[in-house]
C-alpha cells in the first residue's frame, strides 16, 4: 500500500519544497507543475514519472486548487498523512502570506487617481487572458459544430442569471448520467 | 460573525464545486463574492493580483475576499474553508490510488466535462466584459484586441502584458 514508509525527515522536507515552489511560481497553478515534477520527479526520485502522470490525473479530476491536490497527494506518497499536511501546508501558507500583504497595500491605494488609470488599461488584459485557456481547451474538446452548444448553452445561461453553481451541477449530473449509461453497456 | 460563516460557506461551496481548475472556479467565485460587496471591476482587479503574486487563483482570491471582508479573521477563515475540504478528499482519494487512476468512466467523464468547463470559463471572460462596459468603451476594447494578438500570436508572458496595458491605462484614460 501507498505511503507507509514514513521518513521522518521527508516531512520536513517536503514542506520546504512545496513552500518554495509556491513562493517562487507567479501565475497560477499551472505554471507550478513543472517544478514539482523537477523536483520530486527528477531529483529526489521520490514518484515516479507515470506515477506523476497518475498524480496529475487524479489531482485534476478532484474538485479544488489542483496544484493543493497534487501537493497533497505527492505527500501522502512520499510519507503519510503526515507527509500529505506538510505539502499541502508548503503549498498554501506562501500564497496566504503573500496576498494578504499584497490585499492590504492594494485596499489602501487602488482608489489612487494613478493606479486607477492604470487598472482602466489592465482589466481588458486580464480578460483577454480568461480568454487564452479557452482556446488551448476548445482545440482539445470541440470537434464537431455540436459540441459548440455545450458551452453556449453554459455561458448563456450564466449571462442571463442563472447561477453558476447550479449550471455547474445540472451539467455533471447529465454527465454522470451518460457516463454510468456508457459503463454498463 | 454571520459574516465570517457566510464567507466559510461560500468558500466551502467554492472549493468542493471548483472542478476543472483555476479558471473554471471563476465564475464560482464572481457570483458568490458578489454578496461581499465586490463586484465588477474590483473582482477584476483581484485577479490581476492572484497573477501577479504567488500562488494558485483559488486561494489568493479566497483570501483577499476574505481580508477585504472581515479583515485577517476573515482572510484565515475563506482560505481554510476553500482548501481544507477538498484536502480531506485527497487524502481518501490517495488511499484509493491505484483504484482510481485505472477507472474509464472516470477518464470518459472529465472528456464529456470539458465542453462544460470552458462554457464556465467562456461566461466568466463574457461576464467581466459587461462589468467594463467594453462594447462601449473601445478603448478597453482594443486593450483586449491587442494583448489577446499579444498573448496568443506572440506568446507574450503575463507580467509584459500587466506592464504594457498599465502604461495603455495611464495614457488613454
Amino acid at each position: 500500500m501507498v505511503g507507509n514508509t514514513a521518513h521522518p525527515r521527508s516531512c520536513g522536507q517536503l514542506f520546504l519544497i512545496f513552500c518554495k515552489i509556491s513562493l517562487f511560481t507567479v501565475g497560477g497553478g499551472l505554471a507550478m507543475l513543472p517544478f514539482v515534477e523537477r523536483e520530486v520527479v527528477k531529483r529526489r526520485n521520490w514518484v515516479s514519472e507515470d506515477e506523476f502522470l497518475d498524480i496529475l490525473g487524479i489531482s485534476q479530476s478532484m474538485p479544488g486548487v489542483m496544484i493543493v491536490n497534487v501537493a497533497t497527494t505527492v505527500g501522502f506518497k512520499v510519507a503519510g498523512k503526515r507527509g500529505a499536511c506538510s505539502a499541502f501546508l508548503g503549498t498554501v501558507i506562501p500564497p496566504f502570506v503573500s496576498i494578504l500583504i499584497v490585499a492590504h497595500y492594494f485596499l489602501l491605494i487602488k482608489d489612487n487617481v494613478w493606479i486607477a488609470r492604470a487598472l482602466n488599461g489592465i482589466r481588458p488584459a486580464v480578460i483577454a487572458l480568461v480568454v487564452m485557456p479557452i482556446l488551448s481547451l476548445s482545440r482539445a474538446a470541440l470537434s464537431d459544430k455540436k459540441s459548440l452548444l455545450v458551452p453556449a448553452a453554459v455561458a448563456g445561461l450564466i449571462l442571463f442569471g442563472a447561477p453558476p453553481v447550479y449550471v455547474l451541477l445540472g451539467g455533471i449530473a447529465i454527465i454522470l448520467a451518460v457516463v454510468l449509461r456508457k459503463g454498463r453497456g | 460573525m454571520i459574516r465570517l460563516i457566510l464567507l466559510a460557506f461560500s468558500f466551502v461551496k467554492i472549493g468542493i464545486l471548483g472542478f476543472g481548475g483555476g479558471y473554471a472556479m471563476i465564475p464560482l467565485i464572481q457570483r458568490e463574492v458578489q454578496q461581499f460587496g465586490i463586484v465588477g471591476g474590483e473582482f477584476i482587479d483581484i485577479l490581476a493580483l492572484s497573477q501577479m503574486t504567488p500562488g494558485p487563483i483559488g486561494i489568493n482570491t479566497a483570501t483577499y475576499t476574505g481580508y477585504k471582508v472581515a479583515g485577517f479573521t476573515g482572510a484565515a477563515v475563506a482560505t481554510v474553508s476553500n482548501v481544507l475540504p477538498t484536502f480531506a478528499l485527497m487524502l481518501v482519494a490517495a488511499h484509493f490510488f491505484y483504484a482510481f487512476r485505472a477507472n474509464r468512466r472516470v477518464e470518459l467523464f472529465f472528456r464529456l466535462a470539458r465542453p462544460l468547463f470552458i462554457g464556465l470559463i467562456a461566461s466568466s471572460a463574457l461576464l467581466m466584459m459587461r462589468d467594463i462596459r467594453i462594447w462601449q468603451d473601445y478603448k478597453a476594447c482594443g486593450i483586449f484586441l491587442a494583448v489577446f494578438v499579444l498573448l496568443y500570436r506572440y506568446r507574450f508572458s503575463f507580467w509584459m502584458v500587466f506592464i504594457l496595458s498599465g502604461a495603455a491605462g495611464l495614457l488613454f484614460y
